[in-house]
C-alpha cells in the first residue's frame, strides 16, 4: 500500500456524501468523495420536483438544483470528487479500493464516510420478468436523465412519495399514467403529492395489487386485483388494465454491502427500509467509519444532507479540528434541523425509530 | 328419484343430434331412441353409476347424484377437464350452473371411467341441501405456474427452488444462497433478497428482524478480474494536491 493516506474519504455523493464532505473540508479535513455516476448528486440530480422543508433545508428549491448548490460549495472548500469511479472493496485498516475504467486503486483514508444511498424493492408476480417492468426509479432516471419515456400508457405500483412524485413526472415527460395502485387501503405519500396527479384524473385502485404483466414479449397490460386481509389477491375479482410499462415503487433498502464489509454492525429497522447498519448518534457506526443519508435508513433527501452534515463535523472533531466554539453547539445545530424535519404525521415514526435504534446498541 | 344410489342425471336440454350416451352405456339405462335429436332419458332402475356416460358426454351434460349416502350427506360426481385436479380429501368450493358458489364440499374419489381417456370424474362429498344444484367445482389455481415464478433475476432461480430450500432447512439468506445461487449474480442480491427473507418469514416463525442479511462478498459490484488485478501496484496519486490538479483538469 504505497498510497498516501488521506483524512476522510467518503463513498457516494448524494446529499448525504456532500453534506459530509463540505462540512468536514470547511474545518481544514482533505477529503476525497468518490461516486460511480458521471455526474455528482445521488437521487437528487434526477429530481425535477421542489422540496419540501423549511428555508433552512432549502425547500421550495428543486432537487437538481440543491445537488448543484451542494457541488458548488463542496468544491469552494477544496473537496475532491473522483466520479466514474466505483468502490468495489472495503478491507482491513480503512482500505478502500476503486476503480475507474478498468484501472483499480486502493486508498487508504484516516476515517471514511459510507454514504452509497439505497437500492430499490421489487416484486415477483407473474410475467414480472418481462421487458416493460422496472423500478419507479429506473422509470425516473429515464426521463429525467436521459430523456426517454420507457413507455407511453404506465401502471404504477406503490402509493408512497415515490410513485406519487414519479406518475407525476412521467405525465410531464409526455406519457399517460392509466392507473396508480397500493395493497393498502390508503396512500402512502403526502396528501399534495396525491393530489397533484388526482388534478390530472389518474385513477388510484387501494387495496389493490398486480397479479400479472400480460403480453407475449412485452408487457400490453395487466391484471389487477382487490386484496383480502392478508394482501392476498382476490383473483377471481381481478380485471385487466391497458398498459406497456408497469413501474414498481415498493420501497427502498439501505444499500450495506460495503457497510458489511467494512465489519460495520447491522440491524433491522422496518421502519427506515429493513436490514441497515447500525450508528450512533453522530452516525458512526465503528471505527473510523460512518454511515450517513439513505444507507443510515431510508429518509429523503434532506434529512439525508443532514445525517452527512452530523458525520462530516463529527470526523473534524475527531481529528481535531472542529473549533472550541463550535464544540457540542453544532451538534446541537444539526439534530435540531433534523429533528423538525423528522416531525409530523410520518416523521414522527421515524425519529422514534431512530431514537431506539440508537438506544438500543449494536444488536448483530 | 331413488335417493339412496348413485344415479345419472342428465342436463340435456336442447334437441341436438347427439346420442353417445345411449351408446355408451353398458347396461341399457340411456334412451335416445331413432330420432337422434331426441333428449336423453334415464331409467334410474337400470342405471348402475358407471359414470361412462359421464366421460363420454361431449356437453359434460351428466353428473351422478346420491341425495342421501347414510350418513346424511350427498354424493355429485362431475366430470373435470382443468389442471390441477384435486386431491382425495381435499376441501373444494362447488359451484351451480351459472359457476356461482354453492359451499363447501369434500372430495372423495377421482376416477377416469375410459380407459385411455383422460376425463376424470370428481366425487365430492356436499350437504343435501346444496346436492341437486352442484354441476361443478371451481377451478384451482395453479400453484405451478405460480412457483416458476422468478425470484432472483441474476441466476434465474424460481420461487419453487426457493421453498423448496426452505423446507430442507434453510432458514437463512445465506443457507438459501448456498443451495440454490439466489443473490449470487449480478446485483449481488439487492433485487432479491427482500422477496426471500418475506419467503423464509412466511415458511418459518423466523421474523424479519431475526433474519441477519445476507453476507456480501467484495467486490461489491461486478468488475473484471483484469481490473481486480490492476490493483496492487497503482497509486492512484503520489499527493493530495497532483490529485487536486488532476481532478480539476478533467472538471475544465
Ligand atoms: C423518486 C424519488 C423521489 C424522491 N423525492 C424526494 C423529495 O421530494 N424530498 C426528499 O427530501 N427526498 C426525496 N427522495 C429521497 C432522496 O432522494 C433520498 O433520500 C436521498 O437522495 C438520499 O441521499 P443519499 O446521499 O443517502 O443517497 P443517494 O442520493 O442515493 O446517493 C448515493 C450515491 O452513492 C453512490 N454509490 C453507492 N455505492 C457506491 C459505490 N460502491 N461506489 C461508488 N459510488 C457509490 C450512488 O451511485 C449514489 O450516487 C426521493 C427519492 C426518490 C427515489
Ligand atoms: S352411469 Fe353408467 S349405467 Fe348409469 S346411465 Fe351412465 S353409463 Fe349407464
Ligand atoms: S351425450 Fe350428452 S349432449 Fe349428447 S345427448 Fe347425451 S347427454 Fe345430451
Amino acid at each position: 500500500m504505497n498510497d498516501s493516506k488521506i483524512d476522510l474519504l467518503v463513498i457516494g455523493a448524494g446529499p448525504a456524501g456532500l453534506g459530509a464532505a463540505i462540512e468536514a473540508a470547511k474545518r481544514g479535513v482533505k477529503v476525497l468523495v468518490v461516486d460511480e455516476n458521471a455526474k455528482p448528486g445521488g437521487q437528487l440530480f434526477k429530481q425535477i420536483h421542489k422540496f419540501f422543508g423549511s428555508k433552512e433545508h432549502m425547500a421550495g428549491t428543486r432537487g437538481f438544483t440543491i445537488g448543484e448548490m451542494l457541488l458548488e460549495q463542496a468544491r469552494e472548500y477544496g473537496v475532491m470528487v473522483m466520479l466514474n469511479t466505483l468502490a468495489w472493496g472495503f478491507f482491513a485498516n480503512n482500505v478502500v479500493v476503486v476503480k475507474q475504467h478498468d484501472q483499480s486503486y486502493s486508498i487508504q483514508a484516516k476515517k471514511v464516510v459510507l454514504a452509497t444511498g439505497a437500492t430499490e424493492n421489487t416484486l415477483s408476480f407473474k410475467g414480472c420478468t418481462k421487458p416493460g417492468v422496472m423500478t419507479a426509479g429506473a422509470a425516473q432516471t429515464l426521463i429525467n436523465l436521459s430523456r426517454v419515456t420507457p413507455g407511453e400508457k404506465i401502471l404504477m405500483v406503490g402509493t408512497g412519495n415515490v410513485g406519487l412524485i414519479v406518475s407525476y413526472q412521467l405525465m410531464q415527460a409526455g406519457a399517460q399514467v392509466v392507473g396508480i395502485l397500493d395493497a393498502a387501503p390508503v396512500v402512502g405519500g403526502y396528501d399534495v403529492h396525491a393530489n397533484k396527479i388526482r388534478k390530472a384524473h389518474v385513477p388510484f385502485y387501494l387495496g389493490h395489487t398486480v397479479v400479472e404483466a400480460l403480453g407475449k414479449e412485452e408487457v400490453i397490460g395487466a391484471s389487477i386485483a382487490p386484496v383480502d386481509c392478508n394482501f392476498k389477491p382476490l383473483e377471481k375479482e381481478g380485471f385487466f388494465v391497458e398498459c406497456d410499462t408497469i413501474c414498481l415503487a415498493v420501497g427502498l433498502s439501505p444499500r450495506l454491502d460495503l457497510a458489511l464489509n467494512a465489519g460495520c454492525p447491522s440491524t433491522y429497522e422496518p421502519l427506515l427500509g429493513g436490514s441497515m447498519p447500525w450508528h450512533d448518534q453522530r452516525m458512526r457506526s465503528m471505527e473510523d467509519v460512518y454511515v450517513a443519508g439513505d444507507v443510515a435508513g431510508i429518509e429523503e433527501a434532506s434529512t439525508a444532507l443532514e445525517e452527512g452534515k452530523l458525520a462530516g463535523v463529527a470526523v473534524a472533531d475527531e481529528l481535531g479540528l472542529l473549533a472550541k466554539e463550535e464544540q457540542g453547539v453544532i451538534y446541537e445545530e444539526i439534530q435540531s434541523r433534523l429533528d423538525k424535519l423528522r416531525s409530523g404525521l410520518y416523521g414522527d415514526k421515524r425519529r422514534q425509530a431512530k431514537l431506539d435504534l440508537i438506544e438500543r446498541g449494536c444488536t448483530r | 328419484m331413488i335417493a339412496n344410489k348413485l344415479i345419472a342425471d342428465i342436463h340435456c336440454i336442447e334437441p341436438i343430434p347427439c346420442n353417445p350416451c345411449e351408446t355408451s352405456c353398458p347396461f341399457g339405462a340411456i334412451t335416445i331412441g331413432s330420432d337422434i335429436t331426441n333428449l336423453p332419458v334415464v331409467h334410474e332402475d337400470l342405471c348402475r353409476g358407471c359414470g361412462i356416460c359421464l366421460a363420454v358426454c361431449p356437453g359434460l351434460a351428466i353428473r351422478l347424484l346420491q341425495m342421501d349416502n347414510g350418513n346424511n350427506r350427498a354424493i355429485v360426481a362431475f366430470p373435470y377437464e382443468y389442471h390441477p385436479l384435486p386431491q382425495k380429501g381435499d376441501l373444494v368450493t362447488v359451484v351451480n350452473m351459472e359457476g356461482l358458489p354453492l359451499g363447501q364440499g369434500t372430495v372423495t374419489r377421482l376416477q377416469k371411467p375410459i380407459k385411455n381417456d383422460p376425463t376424470q370424474l370428481v366425487f365430492v362429498e356436499v350437504d343435501p341441501s346444496i346436492a341437486q344444484e352442484v354441476r361443478s367445482m371451481e377451478r384451482l389455481k395453479d400453484n405451478d405456474l405460480e412457483e416458476e415464478l422468478i425470484i432472483c433475476r441474476c441466476e434465474e432461480v424460481t420461487r419453487k427452488e426457493i421453498l423448496n430450500a426452505i423446507q430442507k432447512g434453510d432458514h437463512s439468506l445465506d443457507a438459501v444462497k448456498r443451495r440454490t445461487r439466489a443473490g449470487m449474480g449480478l446485483c449481488q442480491g439487492k433485487s432479491c433478497s427482500k422477496l426471500v427473507s418475506r419467503m423464509i418469514c412466511e415458511q418459518t416463525n423466523i421474523t424479519p428482524d431475526q433474519l441477519a442479511p445476507a453476507s456480501k462478498r467484495q467486490p461489491v459490484n461486478p468488475i473484471s478480474l483484469k481490473t481486480m488485478a490492476s490493483t496492487s501496484d497503482k497509486p492512484l496519486f503520489r499527493d493530495l494536491d497532483a490529485l487536486a490538479r488532476e481532478l480539476d483538469n478533467e472538471v475544465k
